[in-house]
């Protein structure tokens, strides 16, 4: 990966956590490919789905002026996984679905989805991509087999980026 | 409070990132494609409200921003080592609760009697009634108990329930870190950041009790480093019924609201708030004995049920100032200017009250983590009185001065701590106060964490025990006035309290909070022959549980159980025949709370919530002389919310559905015994 800095203008700018996580969101989804049939939903446009509690506040709507790739984004809410069916492309899961967590990667592994969430055990337990706050900063965990294991495709540049697992989905 | 809900020690969080390089331009080479942002970047920052421009950061510089928090105390509930129990924004709204004293029902150990429409008596762990002196009450960090009887009008404490971000509710002395008249609990309302309130919000409600409500709020970016928020509120109650007739209390009152608040961020080390309100409220209330002054009125010497207006307004300005010096050194400086007026038929009350407030949290070493604050507050009053209630003098300043320090100690890094704080303070009543607490937090195992709290507290004396005069009744035919007066002696009533808590995370979907206590309390209130006196001893002893459990993924149910048993006295020197069978009887010997919240389909939401309060065998004074006990009764309320859309909410509630009518809480003799009556109201909640 190349990256060369061309012009620094030292700024400042106050960001909260949401507003940084969903300007994550936005740019990480431009690493990830999804299959063919499955990239954009039937009213085509590219759909990033909360489920449970959503600590986004109004960061994520923003998302909505924009496109990732051709494909208008649509925001949508979730408050049970089993509604989840066909309108998302992403799907951010809430730290209020903590206790149901394993059950629901569960059900999300049999769509083309690519799940997302901010809990300790996240990717261990098979999620795609975990934020992960350090001691200062946010950074991905990414589980890459899992993202895989449903046809997605994440891009070496932003595994580059992240710290990589590899626990996948055991069958159990 | 299995998803990490966070404990504030007396100040907000505010949880910024600050970005300190902007501006690249980047090109990304990723799978042949090159990303390259605007070079205009620089130049589309705009002032007018910071819009999406947060997303044409690059990755690369979202991954290199630190996050930095200036912010006072955070720790996870589970490591907290005192009761605290938290009433999140979701438990407010899908309670279906209007109000705040309402909203105190759902947390353990927390006593709360609807005395009429307008009216509530609320204690912590004992010794309730109209005047409930032991709990201290704080909304953003500002406190708002009255210093006329050092209890809480709740009428007035109010604000937008959609700005609420939480309720943290302490059983316990939290005399160390928030002073004097913590003495059974705090009670600490917190709203949201304004970064967290943005753009619009409407809701209106009509019912038969709450006959309409609307609020509105809009929140607004005001540049990079400022948010803001302002918000209107107006609420239209109907009175209730009287006791035993079917006479309309009189009771029905309205409020009307209006706020802001303003946070922003100068660096990522300096951040600020500024917030207010203004309010005024409108209360019709009938006054079932109105003792007259026999000098100019005939015999009896008394009005009957009379009706009256009463109403009660007041401003508020409060600002705080952070600073985060370094990650081991954080500093605020708080100031709150609170102006209240209260005019009833029987007192008018003004008060002024100026509060300072400096805190400093530093970490020593590895294992000491130190806070330590000075404050000064300054209490300007005025009252306009009547024959039957008088204090004199009628307008006085007081200052209380106050210092504090508190240790926690690492003794075994992430599995025991000590904590050790005392709090100083002096005031014109009674001088010096100390007021020490040792506690010691354990964390045997993941999921488990074990604390004991032994601490001194006081309630230090208000102005009617030191100045005040109430008439109790007049006797023909001399005619002879009884009355109750304050001393200039009546002393602090002191508190020893011995806490233990325990607190099991038993599997990812269930956990526990258990918390048991046993106090010891002196120099109480009492009454000797015509004056307040120091002379009842009692010791309580009692245990609350919290259960928190999701069956499966769309259903919660939440548990609280209190229990309580008191014990009181007369010193041998006493002429007192009422405190202790009131002081024993005032509150339930058990409560218990059940809510189950269900989102039965991605746009129904259905939550029940029934609750038991033991009977109260004595109330009042008033109760006691008419050997009028209040019975046990449990509560049923039930809410439907419907989303049609993904901005509006639908609901329908339903409160105080078993019984048209119940009695909570007999006051004292000048309000006549109300029943609370069944309510059902629509609400529509609209963002925008």
């Amino acid at each position: 990966m190349l990256f060369i800095p061309l012009q620094l203008n030292a700024m400042d700018l106050s960001l909260t956590e949401y507003k940084l996580k969903a300007a994550l969101i936005y740019r990480l989804i431009m690493f990830v490919d999804w299959p063919e049939q499955a990239q954009q939903t039937v009213t085509g446009s590219f759909g990033i789905c909360v489920l449970g509690d959503d600590p986004f506040g109004t960061a994520l709507d923003a998302l909505q002026q924009r496109k990732a790739r051709q494909y208008a984004i649509k925001i949508y809410r979730y408050s049970q996984s089993d509604s989840i069916t066909n309108e998302c492309q992403v799907v951010f899961i809430s730290a209020s679905k903590q206790a149901f967590q394993a059950t629901i990667l569960r059900v999300l592994k049999k769509f083309p989805i690519l799940t997302i969430g901010e809990t300790e055990d996240f990717a261990q337990q098979g999620g795609m991509i975990q934020f992960a706050t350090g001691e200062k900063r946010i950074n991905f965990i990414i589980n890459p087999v899992s993202a895989e294991a449903v046809g997605l495709k994440i891009a070496s540049p932003l595994l580059d980026l992240s710290t990589v697992i590899d626990t996948g989905f055991r069958t159990e | 409070m299995n998803s990490g809900t966070y404990l504030l020690t007396k100040l907000s969080l505010v949880k910024k990132i600050h970005l300190t390089k902007l501006g690249y331009r980047v090109c990304l080479l990723t799978l042949g494609s090159c990303l390259i942002l605007p070079a205009s970047w620089a130049t589309s920052r705009d002032g007018g409200g910071g819009g999406d421009s947060f997303l044409d950061l690059p990755l690369e510089d979202l991954l290199s921003v630190e996050v930095t928090s200036v912010s006072r105390k955070k720790q996870p509930l589970s490591e907290a080592a005192a009761a605290v129990f938290v009433i999140s924004q979701e438990d407010i709204r899908r309670s279906g609760v209007t109000s705040i004293p309402e909203a105190l029902r759902m947390a353990p150990g927390i006593q709360v009697a609807r005395i009429n429409a307008q009216t509530w008596a609320i204690t912590s762990r004992g010794f309730n009634g109209l005047f409930a002196n032991k709990l201290l009450v704080l909304i953003d960090g500002r406190s708002v108990y009255t210093p006329t009887y050092a209890g809480v009008y709740w009428d007035v404490q109010d604000t937008l329930l959609e700005d609420v971000e939480r309720i943290e509710v302490i059983r316990g002395p939290g005399a160390t870190l928030w002073g004097a008249n913590a003495v059974n609990g705090v009670i600490n309302i917190i709203t949201r950041a304004s970064a967290d309130t943005q753009n619009g919000f409407i809701k209106l409600a009509a019912g038969n009790e709450e006959k309409a409500i609307a609020g509105f709020r809009y929140g607004a970016e005001l540049g990079d480093q400022t948010q803001g928020r302002l918000y209107l509120k107006y609420a239209d109650h109907d009175s209730f019924v009287v006791n035993n007739t079917e006479i309309d209390a009189g009771d029905d009152w309205t409020s009307a609201q209006a706020g802001f608040r303003l946070d922003g961020q100068l660096s990522a080390q300096h951040s600020w708030t500024l917030q207010g309100d203004v309010y005024q409220n409108d209360e019709n209330q009938r006054v079932a004995i109105l003792w007259l002054d026999p000098a100019t009125n005939p015999p009896p010497y008394q009005e009957n049920n009379m009706p009256s207006q009463a109403d009660a307004s007041g401003w508020n300005l409060l600002g705080r100032w952070s600073h985060q010096s370094s990650a081991e050194s954080s500093m605020s400086l708080q100031l709150y200017l609170d102006h209240t007026e209260r005019n009833q038929i029987y007192l008018t009350q003004v008060y002024d009250i100026v509060d300072i407030d400096f805190q400093h949290q530093l970490k020593l070493g590895t294992s000491n983590e130190l806070i330590w604050g000075l404050g000064m507050r300054r209490i300007d009053d005025e009252f306009d009185n009547s024959f039957a209630v008088s204090i004199n003098p009628d307008h006085q300043s007081n200052t209380v001065y106050s210092a504090f320090i508190q240790d926690e100690i690492s003794l075994d890094p992430d599995i025991l701590s000590l904590i050790l704080g005392s709090k100083f303070e002096h005031n014109d009543y009674t001088g010096s106060e100390v007021q020490p607490s040792v506690r010691a937090l354990w964390l045997p195992a993941q999921g488990h964490s074990t604390w004991v709290a032994v601490s001194r507290a006081v309630r230090t004396p208000s102005r009617i025990e030191d100045d005040g005069r109430i008439v109790t009744v007049i006797i023909p035919p001399t005619p002879t006035v009884v009355s109750l007066e304050g001393i200039n002696a009546f002393e602090s009533e002191e508190l020893l309290a011995y806490e233990l808590g325990y607190r099991l995370q038993a599997s990812s979907n269930l956990s526990w909070d258990l918390a048991a206590f046993y106090n010891d309390y002196k120099n109480l209130q009492s009454y000797e022959s015509g004056e307040f006196g120091n002379k009842v001893q009692a010791s309580t002893h009692g245990i609350e549980l919290a259960l928190d459990w999701r069956p499966i993924e769309w259903w919660r149910l939440q548990t609280s159980y209190s229990y309580i048993n008191i014990s009181a006295q007369i010193d041998a020197d006493s002429t007192d025949t009422i405190s202790v069978q009131l002081q024993e009887n005032n509150v339930p010997d058990q409560q218990l709370s059940l809510r189950s919240t269900m989102d039965i389909s991605q746009r129904w939401k259905l939550d029940v919530w029934a609750y038991y309060v033991d009977e109260l065998p004595v109330t009042s004074i008033s109760a006691l002389q008419s050997s009028q006990l209040v019975e046990d009764y449990t509560s049923l309320n039930i809410r439907l919310a419907w989303e049609p859309v993904s901005n509006l909410e639908i609901s329908l509630v339903g409160q105080n559905l078993l019984d048209a009518t119940h009695l909570e809480f007999i006051g004292e003799s000048f309000i006549p015994q109300t029943l609370v009556e069944r309510s059902v109201y629509g609400q529509l909640r609209l963002k925008f």
